[in-house]
This record gives structure tokens, sequence and C-alpha cells, in this order.
């Protein structure tokens, strides 16, 4: 999904990321 | 619960962890798509209003959730555990609907601010279908990561405790800073 998203532009790695990190917060991983 | 702890099966646990993730996926996509929906009350607003707003609105979570605000508001949530019936039968239909559950942000407890932030930038931000799908997918992924990872690990109770472990105090705030910063960066 990540170099998809860098594929697409920076932009979209971004929402990937942002929406990966939330997800990650919530079990406790971050 | 959905990998049984002892012996490995791959071909098992491989179907429950893609089963686990498409549901992820397809939960996040749910919600996402439907607060992208009511999204457009708030396009009309100029870019430095919206990122005012989702600021705020990061700033007003994180106080409920893990600052002075802690004890006398709460956000919207579900306090309460998905229910063991859901992985009743099925195993694996069982973990897709598991995921699905968990992937919508909806049906279970939220601990941290990140996801609120995360739906204020879908809400305020004015954004395009697509990055609205990739925070989806990112989000439903996220989800499924700490199980995924569990299934490439040779000892699974170390691994989740080891996964687990330290970062219930810091965590949820650095997350949160991490999702606005990336928001202010997508408006």
């Amino acid at each position: 999904l990540l170099m998809l998203g860098v594929a697409y532009d920076a932009k979209a790695a971004i929402a990937v990321v942002i929406g990966a990190v939330a997800a990650l917060s919530l079990s406790g991983s971050i | 619960v959905l990998l049984l702890p002892g012996k490995r099966h791959l071909d098992r646990d491989l179907r429950i962890g893609i089963a686990y993730l498409s549901g992820a996926v397809a939960g996040s996509l749910v919600t996402a798509l439907a607060v992208w929906a009511c999204s457009g009350v708030f396009a009309p607003l100029p870019g430095w209003l919206r990122a005012g707003l989702i600021a705020a609105a990061a700033a007003l979570a994180w106080m409920i959730k893990q600052g002075p605000l802690r004890r006398r508001f709460t956000l919207p949530e579900n306090r309460r555990q998905i229910p063991a019936e859901v992985l009743g039968g099925s195993l694996v239909r069982g973990a897709m609907q598991f995921g699905f559950e968990m992937g919508t942000g909806l049906r279970t407890y939220v601990p941290s601010p990140a996801p609120y932030v995360l739906a204020a930038v879908v809400m305020l931000g004015d954004l395009p279908l697509a990055e609205v799908l990739l925070i989806a997918m990112g989000f439903g992924t996220g989800r499924a990561i700490p199980l995924m990872l569990q299934l490439s690990a040779g000892e699974r109770s170390r691994f989740t405790d080891e996964f687990l472990r330290g970062s219930a105090e810091f965590g949820p705030s650095i997350s949160s800073a991490l999702v606005l910063g990336g928001a202010l960066l997508l408006v």
C-alpha cells in the first residue's frame, strides 16, 4: 500500500501512513 | 484468539490473516466513506480555516483522551469488547467479521485520540476520494498488522507481549501528533 501510495504521489503516501499510524495506536503498537 | 497457540498451520493461518485483513480494510472503507460523504458541508470553507478546525479537533481529542479533560468529558466510542460470538462457526469467516468490526473503529474501545484526528481530517480536509480510500486502506492494514506480524513470529505469546509493551503512556500522544502533522500536509 505504501509503495502504491508513493508511486501515486507524496500526499497519497502520507494518507496511507497516517491511516496506519492511527490504527496501530489502537493496538498499543506505537 | 484467532491464531491458535502451539504448532503453526501455515495454510490455515494464512487464510485467517487474509480474511482478517480483508475484513479490516472493508470495515475502515465503510467508516471512511460514511464520514467523507458528510464532508461536503465543510468544503466551501477556506483551507486555512479547515486546517485550523482539524488542529482544534485534534487538540480537543487529545485533551479528552490523554490530557486535562480526561475525567470530565468523553468522546463517542463503543465501550465494550467485540463479542466472542463473532468468532463462532468458521474461524476464517469469524476472522473476516472480527476484522471488519475492528476496521470500522466503531465496535469497540478507542483508547487513542489518533482515530478521532483521522476522522476530523476526512470530515474537514476536503480530501479527494483517492486519498480517503488510501487513508482507509492504511487504517485497515494497520489494524491487521499486529495479527500479520504474529503470523510470522516464532513464539507467539512472547512476540505479542513485546509488541504491546511499554507504549501506553506516550504512544497515543505521539501517534496523534503524527496523524495531525500528516493531515495538515494533506489539507
